[in-house]
């Protein structure tokens, strides 16, 4: 009963070049209905500043040792004052300072490696999914291997013979974590260059890279900023824990892994030095999760929480 | 078919195999509440098929979901009804009570059986636990033997062989007769086929009618078929049930139906169908958009798209009874008398609507 | 059936018959290919920066002691022999000696697999104890407080540094209230504080899949057909919906395992844990890159094999992956 008509332009679910927009008024009223995107998008917002702004947030110079300052509880107990909200480490630094800018290193490794990752990850993905066939074999094929491989113990093997520091472990770090974006944007594209506007444009000639670029890079943004937000706050605890190890980023410069590290030699004594540092990495990874899954559930319900994984 | 055809659509008899009575039904949705099904009752007599006819959306299969308690709740919810199986309503009975009769006296074949069908567990074993659990004196190789014989009476080709694969090994159609052979595997009082063949292709669509036929005969179960299918309900049904926008709006004799309909959407879904008679007509889709349930029309739900309203304010103000109006029939239309020459009166005034786009059955 | 596997002509698949044989060795061949892969890049990793001995030997070495160094060590051979001397040492488990102790680099490594491997099951056994009774909960009884509390639970679990919570369950359980060792060891009460701090991250997303794998899986047909057979509740659930919604869990706790094995590394270190991870650390600390080697290449093979049984649990699972390969 059913009378087939041929595909139309019209006949697409999403116009084309735009990520579907449908609803998307109820979608905002839906988001701010959302206290835990709220709370992480708050979070976020005020690590974000406190990065930005540090040298004026922070009360003192995050390197300065004080000895006569030094091991002073936070304010709230007994012989802490408000000049040192949270206390004094074993040379006097001033530990709000010091978490203040370890914002800065956490902020930058997390963003600078996902940046590196998307960059690899999408151009992977939108190859393998685009010209499909061997090429597409191929590169998910070397994704499968690569997920096998344990790649923190690697990191942790390129970082002693790089030697430590930022830039090696953004650069380590931003290698590893290519495949997830390339198996969702690979699973995206193929779906999307079957659209009806797609095969449009094929039809009429339009180069592969256009169509690409016009078509389908829209398609799978959404998927990709998803997968890059949870990815962030992996990142943050991955370098946390190279530095942790002290492997990453290296004193003075106190990044939040190496203030755990440090303190941790005097939790009997001094508890908050450890800490304190590890609840503002909690917090800001907790922030980052809240905010990303709150945007997966509004941007691409269908991305669930397999990660694009099988 | 010699049984006598049930007078009534409507509460009441007291000697039907099932009676739906007054049933409301509505969702809960982020946008408001919206009543899926809105004061209906129908019954089905032993040994007899009442079609229910209407577009998606018209609350059929949601009728048919509650008796078995299968609706999710949350979102949905019985505001008001009963229905009335062997002496109990079913909407009151308790959850142990009402796992004994779903699968047991009251089995239902559902729409789609590429996913009915659990992909993980091969296909004799999840028949044998439909057999098993309503038999518990039944061992593990009776329940084998009696899978094998169900699977080989819907025509399931090697049925030793077949019993051990699983869903995805099977066709569209074979999985369809697997649910069928699940349905009669207890020999229920009440089969619900809920779009049976709509997802099937047309030509297993037949062979698979025929299953139900023959699983109809052999039980000699109330069956009560739901279908926008106008063709399969005249092949089937003894009784028609017409449902529209969540209400009943005609119920009559199958030939009475489709001889002379009695309600102007009846009238326009059998225009809208190719014709049944080997006379070729054109055909004259529903003028209009199918209802909005979450804002109905006021009145009569069908006003809007009603070629006999004529512009009459009543049907745009008040809902038209579901009343009787001749020996088994009922309609729900200020004006069905108006309706009573053959094959309606209502086509000379329909000239303006042919040729347009609408909404047909499908 | 076989127009899948046809597309892959280097699976050695098409040459047997039964298909569940034929998938086993088609994971087995993939598990080789990918221990090739990780020779490959533990290999290279000496010659990131060029120059092996220079890596290895202290900085204070004279260029005479390197260039004697390298003629001993067979670097200043052409770069495929030396793959070559690496793949063969590597598939006899022959990785040469210790650069510190002069032990057998393999032997070192081996001695520690086996508290590693009991902290990485205990861990994971933990983490699905906890996750599917939890996860199970959560769907049930979607949108209640119980649900809203196991999901923040788990979205605290997935945020918190491993590292960080070793430390703190140190601080609580054996600083403050003494109850439990601040050393980890493979006996029953070594072992609670670190495999709680490994396990959480596993508990945590399993937790998380397993909720919305059985919510998607609650509105399945099959589970309404399911219910309309009569079965109860708790067949309906356990049974049913449980088998299905286990199929990405497990896919998921194959990756799992390779990043818990990573993570073992920083919490063998947190707790001073006498396994493998603790060991590579320390060899990475003295640039002991041979233990380091042959750490990374047990570890590889560990991975693949867990990653195997992974799958063959998971064809078990689900009856229609033997047709369509992955």
């Amino acid at each position: 009963m059913t009378i087939d008509t041929p595909p139309t332009l019209e006949d697409g679910q999403a116009p084309p070049a735009t990520v579907s927009r449908t609803g998307s008024r109820s979608k905002m009223r839906q988001f701010r209905r959302n206290f835990g995107a709220m709370f992480g998008l708050t979070v976020i917002v005020v690590v974000c500043l406190m990065a930005l702004f540090a040298p004026w947030v922070a009360p003192y110079d995050p390197t300065a040792q004080v000895l006569l300052n030094r091991n002073r509880p936070p304010f709230w107990m007994d012989g802490g004052t408000f000049d040192h909200v949270l206390g004094t480490d074993q040379l006097g630094r001033d530990l709000f300072s010091r978490i203040v800018y370890g914002a800065r290193i956490s902020l930058f490794v997390g963003i600078a490696t996902v940046l590196i990752q998307t960059s690899i990850g999408v151009t992977v993905g939108l190859i393998a999914g685009y010209r499909r066939g061997w090429v597409d074999t191929l590169f998910m094929r070397i994704a499968d291997v690569w997920l096998a491989i344990p790649f923190l113990v690697l990191a942790i093997a390129v970082a002693v013979i790089l030697g430590p520091g930022v830039m090696n472990t953004v650069l380590v770090l931003g290698l590893v974590g290519w495949v997830t974006y390339a198996r969702v944007v690979r699973a995206e594209v193929l779906t999307v260059r079957e659209r009806d506007y797609v095969l449009a444009a094929r039809s009429i000639g339009t180069p592969a890279l256009r169509i690409v670029r016009q078509h389908i890079v829209p398609n799978v943004m959404a998927s990709v900023l998803v997968v890059g937000t949870l990815q962030i706050s992996r990142m943050i605890i991955a370098e946390a824990s190279l530095s942790f190890l002290g492997l990453g980023v290296q004193p003075p410069n106190p990044a939040w892994g190496s203030m755990i590290s440090e303190g941790r030699d005097r939790l009997g004594q001094q508890w908050w030095l450890a800490t304190m540092p590890g609840l503002a990495l909690m917090l800001t990874t907790l922030g980052i999760n809240l905010l990303g899954d709150s945007m997966r559930d509004i941007l691409d319900p269908k991305l669930g929480p397999k990660e694009g994984g099988a | 078919m010699s049984h006598f055809v049930q007078d009534s659509a409507a509460p009441g008899r007291g000697d039907a195999a099932l009676s739906i009575e007054d049933l409301t039904v509505e969702f809960r949705t982020p946008e408001g509440t919206l009543r899926a099904v809105d004061g209906v009752s129908y019954e089905v007599g032993r040994g007899e098929v009442l079609g229910v006819v209407g577009e998606s959306g018209s609350g059929k299969s949601v009728t048919a979901m509650s008796v078995l308690g299968l609706l999710p709740m949350p979102p949905a919810r019985v505001r008001s009804g009963r229905i009335m199986f062997e002496g109990e309503d079913l909407l009151r009975v308790g959850r142990r009570r009402l796992r004994e009769i779903r699968g047991g006296r009251i089995a239902m074949v559902f729409q789609d059986p590429m996913t009915a069908l659990n992909p993980v567990f091969r296909v004799g074993d999840q028949l044998g636990e439909a057999i098993r659990k309503h038999n518990p004196d039944f061992s593990r190789s009776d329940a084998r033997r009696r899978a094998i014989d169900l699977l080989e009476m819907v025509g399931i080709p090697f049925p030793a062989q077949r019993y051990r694969q699983y869903p995805h090994q099977y066709s569209g159609g074979m999985r369809q007769r697997v649910m069928i052979a699940m349905a009669i595997a207890n020999k229920p009082s009440v089969l619900i086929a809920d779009e049976p063949t709509t997802a099937l292709d047309v030509t297993i669509q037949a062979q698979v009618l025929d299953v139900l036929k023959l699983a109809k005969e052999e039980t000699g179960a109330a069956t009560i078929l739901i279908s926008h299918d106008l063709g399969l309900i005249a092949e089937m049904a003894d009784r028609v049930a017409v449902m529209y926008a969540g209400r009943l709006v005609e119920s009559a004799a199958v030939r009475d139906l489709f001889a002379q309909p009695r309600h102007p959407y009846t009238q326009g879904l059998i225009k809208s169908v190719p014709s049944l008679s080997a006379e070729i007509q054109a055909l004259t889709p529903i003028e209009g958009q199918p209802p909005d349930l979450m804002h109905p029309p006021s009145g009569c739900r069908f006003h809007p798209r009603c070629a006999l309203r004529q512009g009459r304010s009543v049907c745009a103000t008040d809902q038209p009874p579901f009343e009787q109006i001749a020996t088994g029939r009922w309609s729900a239309c200020h004006f069905h008398e108006e309706m009573t020459g053959v094959d309606g009166g209502v086509r000379e005034r329909e000239v303006d609507n042919a040729g347009s786009g609408g909404g047909g059955v499908t | 059936m076989s127009d899948v596997t046809a597309k892959r002509p280097w699976t050695l698949a098409r040459v047997t018959a039964s298909p569940g044989l034929r998938f086993a060795i088609q994971r087995v061949g993939y598990g080789v290919l990918v221990m090739l892969a990780v020779s490959v890049v533990v290999f290279l990793l000496t010659f990131l920066t060029g120059d092996p001995a220079a890596l290895i030997l202290p900085p204070e070495a004279t260029p005479a002691q390197v260039e004697a160094f390298r003629v001993q060590r067979g670097f200043d051979r052409p770069i495929l022999v030396q793959y070559w001397d690496f793949l063969s040492g590597a598939l006899t488990l022959d990785f040469g000696r210790s650069l510190m102790q002069g032990e057998d680099a393999m032997q070192m490594v081996l001695a520690r697999l086996a508290p590693s491997l009991k902290l990485a099951m205990v861990s994971l056994f933990a983490s699905l104890v906890i996750a599917i009774p939890l996860g199970l909960l959560a769907a049930m009884k979607r949108g209640t407080w119980i649900d809203q509390v196991s999901r923040i639970l788990a979205l605290i679990g997935q945020c918190t540094p491993n590292f960080y919570l070793g430390i703190v369950l140190i601080l609580v359980f054996a600083v403050q209230l003494r109850l439990l060792p601040a050393t980890g060891s493979p006996t029953a009460r070594g072992l609670v504080l670190p495999a709680i701090t490994l396990g959480l991250y596993a508990a945590a997303e399993t937790m998380r899949l397993l909720r919305s794998s059985l919510l998607e899986v609650f509105g399945e047909d099959y589970v309404r057909t399911a219910r309309a057979k009569g079965l109860s509740e708790r067949v309906t659930i356990l049974k049913h919906a449980m088998k299905n919604a286990a199929i990405p869990v497990v896919t998921v706790m194959g990756l799992q395992l390779n990043t818990m094995m990573g993570r073992a590394v920083v919490t063998e270190t947190v707790f001073t844990y006498p396994g493998m991870g603790m060991l590579a650390f320390r060899a990475i600390a003295n640039r002991d890159f041979i233990v380091v080697q042959a750490f990374v290449i047990v570890m590889a093979m560990v991975v693949v094999t867990l990653n195997l049984i992974v799958d063959l649990l998971y064809s078990r699972l689900d009856p229609r992956i033997q047709l369509s390969g992955r």
